[in-house]
């Protein structure tokens, strides 16, 4: 980027941040967050409600002329930092991230439009799959039809709508129409669901995009996603750190506040310095998101693979420093591990990124 | 005990738990000899560049220099254990000793079991008691990692072989009485690789031969040389083995050199936890010994879990190597651990110390060199990843 943006937050940003945070302590505490994991129902409709209705939250970056608010991916990486700190259930990241980024990517004005006001969608791509990193077996599209399988969508079971890579096109696909079975994943605040087009008929599908437009798109939106995805994790592991700060000042042993020993105290102050480092590349990302800054590729590939590795730390620091009741199912510091550790793997892992980093600087690549 | 065809001592495969009195007394012994020089001359030789020869007559005398060297040649007869106890304490007494890893280790591993009869009579007694040093000059400018990359050749003029190349960072040429040279004496067609040759040369003075000291971060008596071999004449006898299969009698000379190398790295840990210990108890800062602080105890007590480690696969790898077993693995893992927990347990030290810590008064920044440079040489620690990853683990070879 020639001119690096600020990455402080706004004063609108805080006030968007304010707004989403008392919404989710009201509505989606996380005992609530806990107990929904035990049940059939993927995403917290109730909330999604709340999100999109109340607070508008949809169509953030979207343009005034499908109906969003105007603003833009930095609004919506701080909505994804409140989203990550109470680790909730809905498909934000999923549906106005990734497949808004695609809708956006290829052109779907109608479908942008259906976005801005809630309808949720989702990419029929595994949620460990870069977009923009081919697929071993995707769906076939012929005659306005699509076969085949995707499996571990996130998202998906939430979904009315799903965007679909086939070869050399995007294709649209009513959620009604394709067989969505969600599968047990560990991290049951975002689920997962395999999705079935049919082998015989198959599903009924249009066309968004084709040919040339397929890869650029898909790139845009595999960027995005990544590149957001991080804000996500930054707000887990701040939450993580805060919970524990707290805990170890108010739990004693030895006659002693456990965090008077330097040990913990150390290892917290080294947490705060690698979440300051997650902030600052998460923002940056966001940032050139917000732009389309040519430094996108490298920005949003950073973020993974800086932000992936401290959101797992600071959830193990959390369970490690609360000791035995950091281990158990009534303390919610397993729902930031697993997010952690799914997240981690979302969108390619930081190992990927990093090579991609190192192909984007022109560093030699790696013998396969 | 039996002498195996090698003419090592061969022992079983045993690693006792607890020192035995005469490991107890071997360490003792020469930690007192050590203790009567102290960091303080290690420091002053390296200044000046000129060999600890005080500390290593003495020990020569005392029968401490040849231990892994047969009896038959005025040696100890014991192992690569033995020896390897003798340089560990040396560098826990602040004087670690890189002639060892290169003529006892090297030299006095390939000679017993590659030598001829005339070169084992010739050079061995020498080796053992320390009266005549060997050092070893194999990398070159584009042969490092990759040692079949060998250019400097040697060509049989008649019954002489003439020598033409360039070796670099080669140690204290200026001090020894002989090296062992690497050369090419052939390519083979198939591979492409060099076939190598090792040789004795005699003389380090030898016409045609001219050094030109390389300046490093080592603080260590020994110098780094690049050496220019301009027609060298070598006599037919000079070689060490069979032509063209130099990298035989090499292999022989890298076990013992990595357990060398990883018990210069534990005794400088010993030695700088030692005065980690002493400083952080005296030391205080705000009104108790710094020492009472878990921001100090915990990164010494982390250097002292790590250094332990590591010292188990030292000697582990030792043992192995004495009893005559595999120990390539060993050998490599205990020097990628204790190369690791050298450096660790003496930054850590240096950190301790504060300011001091890089006083010469307290004697530990001095050593980060001769720690630090057993993470490139003679293996880099990326090298000895790649043994573990083909030859422990069955992965494909990577280079
Ligand atoms: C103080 C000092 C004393 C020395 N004394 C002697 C001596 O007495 N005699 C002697 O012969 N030599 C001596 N050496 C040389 C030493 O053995 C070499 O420096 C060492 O073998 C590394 O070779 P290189 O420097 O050419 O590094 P290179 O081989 O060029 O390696 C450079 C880097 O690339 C990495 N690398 C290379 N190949 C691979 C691979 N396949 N996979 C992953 N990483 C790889 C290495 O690990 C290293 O980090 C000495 C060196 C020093 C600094």
């Amino acid at each position: 980027m020639s001119d690096v943006p600020s990455l402080l937050y706004t004063d609108v940003e805080d006030d968007l941040r304010a707004a989403v945070r008392s919404m989710l302590e009201s509505h989606s505490p996380w005992a609530r967050v806990l107990e929904r994991t035990d049940g059939d129902v993927a995403g917290d409709r109730k909330l999604w409600t709340l999100l999109t209705d109340d607070l508008g939250l949809a169509g953030l970056a979207l343009g005034e002329d499908v109906g969003g608010a105007g603003a833009s991916w930095r609004e919506v990486a701080v909505v994804l930092e409140e989203l990550g700190r109470a680790v909730c259930d809905v498909p934000y990241l999923t549906s106005v991230v990734t497949a808004t980024a695609l809708a956006e990517a290829v052109g779907a004005r109608e479908l942008l439009a259906e976005l801005a006001t809630g309808a949720v969608a989702a990419v029929a791509v595994p949620f460990t799959q870069p977009l923009d990193h081919p697929v071993s077996d995707p769906p076939r599209f012929a005659a306005g039809r699509i076969r085949g399988r995707v499996p571990a969508v996130a998202g998906a079971a939430e979904a009315d709508v799903l965007l679909v890579p086939v070869a050399g096109a995007v294709v649209r696909v009513a959620a009604a129409d394709a067989r969505i079975e969600p599968v047990p994943s560990l991290d049951m605040t975002r689920r997962v669901a395999d999705i079935d087009f049919g082998a015989e008929g198959g599903a009924a599908a249009t066309v968004l995009a084709e040919r040339d437009a397929v890869p650029a798109a898909l790139a845009r939106a595999a960027a995005v996603s990544a590149a957001l995805l991080a804000s996500e994790q930054l707000g887990l592991a701040q939450r993580c750190l805060e919970m524990t700060v707290e805990y170890v000042g108010q739990r004693r042993q030895f006659g002693r506040l456990i965090g008077s020993y330097q040990a913990l105290k150390h290892r917290l102050a080294d947490l705060w310095t690698a979440i300051a480092q997650a902030r600052a590349v998460a923002r940056y990302a966001a940032a050139c998101a917000a732009v389309d800054d040519k430094d996108l590729p490298v920005a949003a590939s950073l973020a993974q693979a800086v932000c992936s590795v401290v959101a797992q730390q600071a959830a193990e620091e959390c369970v490690q420093l609360h000791g035995g009741i950091g281990f158990t199912w009534e303390h919610p510091a397993h729902l930031y591990l697993k997010r952690a550790r799914a997240d981690a793997l979302a969108h390619g892992t930081a190992g990927w990124h990093r090579r991609r980093v190192g192909a984007l600087v022109d560093l030699p690549p790696v013998a396969d | 005990m039996t002498i195996t065809s090698a003419g090592r001592v061969d022992r079983t495969a045993v690693l006792p738990l607890e020192p035995t009195e005469e490991e107890r007394v071997l360490r003792s012994t020469v930690s007192d000899i050590v203790g009567r020089f102290g960091h303080s001359y290690y420091m002053e030789r390296s200044r000046s560049g000129e060999p600890m020869r005080e500390l290593w007559e003495l020990l020569g005398k005392s029968g401490f220099l040849g231990l892994n060297i047969p009896e038959e040649y005025g040696g100890g007869g014991a192992g690569l254990t033995e020896l390897a106890i003798v340089l560990e304490e040396l560098s826990a007494r602040g004087c670690p000793e890189l002639a060892m890893v290169l003529s006892q280790g090297i030299a006095g591993s390939i000679l017993p079991l590659h030598g001829s009869a005339e070169q084992k009579a010739r050079y061995l007694p020498g080796i053992a008691s320390g009266a005549e040093k060997f050092v070893f000059a194999l990398t070159e400018p584009d042969a490092g990692s990759n040692s079949h990359n060998v250019t400097t050749s040697a060509q049989l003029d008649g019954d002489e072989w003439v020598i033409r190349g360039t070796k670099y960072y080669i140690s204290g040429v200026d001090h020894c009485d002989h090296f062992l040279l690497v050369a090419r004496t052939g390519t083979n067609e198939a591979t492409g690789r060099g076939r190598l040759t090792l040789f004795i040369v005699d003389d380090p003075n030898i016409a045609g031969l001219e050094r030109q000291p390389i300046p490093t971060a080592l603080q260590a008596p020994e110098r780094q040389f690049t050496l220019f071999f301009d027609g060298v004449r070598l006599p037919a006898d000079a070689v060490v083995g069979e032509v063209g299969h130099g990298l035989r009698p090499l292999f022989d000379g890298l076990n013992p050199e990595r357990v060398l190398s990883a018990v210069i790295c534990t005794g400088v840990a010993r030695y700088a936890l030692d005065r980690a210990v002493a400083y952080t108890t005296q030391r205080q800062v705000w009104g108790v010994p710094i020492a009472a602080h878990q921001g100090v105890q915990h990164p010494l007590a982390e250097a002292a879990i790590e250094l332990e480690a590591a010292r188990g696969m030292v000697w582990r790898a030792a043992a192995l190597f004495d009893a005559g077993r595999p120990a390539g693995e060993e050998a490599n893992m205990a020097k990628f651990l204790a190369s690791r927990a050298g450096l660790k347990a003496l930054d850590t030290a240096i950190q301790m110390h504060g300011g001091n810590g890089l006083a010469d008064e307290y004697g530990l920044a001095d050593l980060w060199g001769i720690v630090r440079l057993q993470q490139i040489a003679p293996v880099s620690t990326q090298m000895v990843l790649n043994h573990i990853a083909q030859h422990t683990l069955g992965l494909p070879r990577s280079y």
